[in-house]
């Protein structure tokens, strides 16, 4: 199943976010791609804030894995500065894949280590403010959450 | 007389011992929530002050090396180094394969000790007890659940499986009637330090310590056998 919304600025791609954020559980995959500025980062924000965490959420550029603790826990990662699939491995990527709903940009970079079923969320840059936003699923699992997404 | 204290972190599982010839003197297990690095050196503290020894009454550090949790591995290792090299006194890794089979030594039945490697993987081996002592029947590996479970059952033997992998191992069966595969009972399944001890001890005794520098976790890879598929498309430079 595909998905596709288009926001028309920052707080509408993070309150999509959010009302993805309300539907996930421990164990979910969301696999993000897209060009940088695209909104990822705002997208996870939200994400974060329908989970129910209140820690503000910072990119994981430099960090690579950021954790944050609430009603479901959640880890932001972001691959883009691995240099090969052991280094995810040896950052103990698997200890995150029961407890944690899990965040990753630039996923397309590891997909050998994802988990089976991921949802993919690809971002594109329409213009300065409007971003397009296909979510892609392959599992009646993440179908039914794509059908309660809105703005 | 020699006093092995031993440490398992590679599961979920945090659990301590200190074990010599004669006796297990002491086991904690906690088969709760992840939080080794908060607890094990408490623990071993605790265990040690119970058990009124210092940690010079110790010959031998003995440590679950893996497979496992890679995290949690880590967290074993260092702390087992950590003392090691603190008190200069000698290590042994178990694998933690071996230290689960051990859980259930002396059974007359295969053991197929089963480890969550995520992905519908475990990692696996399979022993069986010959007096008295457990003979390793497949290389250390790393394992699709349905590649493993059609393995088992081309064994025609009864088979004990143990380990965190089970309830993926039981999924996979209730598809499939497997008779000759059987789920240990939940005590037995989970990682324990004295197993791990026990294991060590045998190899000390053979002489096979190693000191803290030397030693080595031990992780099955899957981005190796990934890496070595792409390899075969010749598609990584």
């Amino acid at each position: 199943m595909e998905v596709v919304f288009e926001t028309e600025n920052m707080g509408q791609t993070e309150k999509l976010g959010q009302s993805l954020g309300k539907t996930l559980l421990e164990g979910d995959f969301l696999a993000l791609t897209g060009d940088l500025g695209a909104g990822k980062t705002a997208f996870t924000k939200g994400i974060a804030k329908g989970l129910g965490i209140e820690d503000d959420v910072t990119s994981p550029t430099f960090t690579i894995i950021n954790e944050y603790t609430g009603p479901v826990p959640l880890a932001h990662m972001d691959v883009y500065r691995l240099n090969n699939l052991q280094e995810l491995e040896n950052i103990g990527f698997d200890d995150y894949l029961d407890g944690y709903v899990v965040v990753m940009e630039w996923a397309d970079k590891v997909k050998e280590l994802l988990p089976d079923d991921v949802l993919w969320i690809d971002f594109k840059v329409l213009d300065d403010f409007h971003r397009e936003i296909r979510f892609l699923s392959d599992s009646p699992y993440y179908d039914s959450k794509l059908r309660e997404l809105s703005i | 007389m020699t006093n092995v204290l031993a440490l398992d972190s590679s599961s979920i599982v945090t659990t301590v011992a200190v074990l010599n010839e004669e006796k297990l003197l002491a086991e904690y297990i906690e088969n709760n929530k992840q939080s080794h690095s908060e607890k094990m050196m408490v623990i071993i503290k605790q265990m040690l002050e119970d058990l009124e020894l210092t940690v010079q009454d110790l010959d031998v550090i003995a440590v679950a090396k893996g497979p496992g949790s890679f995290t949690g591995i880590r967290i074993g290792m260092a702390c087992a180094q950590g003392l090691a090299h603190a008190l200069n006194k000698p290590m042994i890794g178990v694998n933690t394969l071996d230290g689960l089979a051990y859980n259930l030594m002396g059974n007359n039945d295969l053991i197929c000790p089963v480890i969550n490697a995520q992905r519908q993987e475990l990692y696996t081996s399979l022993y069986c007890s010959n007096d008295a002592a457990l003979e390793r029947m497949w290389d250390y590996k790393l394992i699709k659940v349905d590649a493993l479970v059609r393995e088992l059952l081309n064994l025609n033997h009864k088979i004990l499986i143990l380990g965190d992998g089970v309830p993926i191992v039981k999924k996979a069966l209730a598809e499939v009637p497997a008779e000759n595969i059987v789920i240990a009972s939940s005590v037995f399944a989970m990682p324990r330090a004295s197993s791990i001890a026990a294991v060590a001890l045998e190899e000390y005794a053979k002489g096979n310590a190693q000191d803290c520098f030397s030693i080595k976790p031990f992780y099955i890879r899957k981005s190796n056998a990934e890496e070595k598929r792409d390899g075969d498309h010749g598609a990584k430079s």
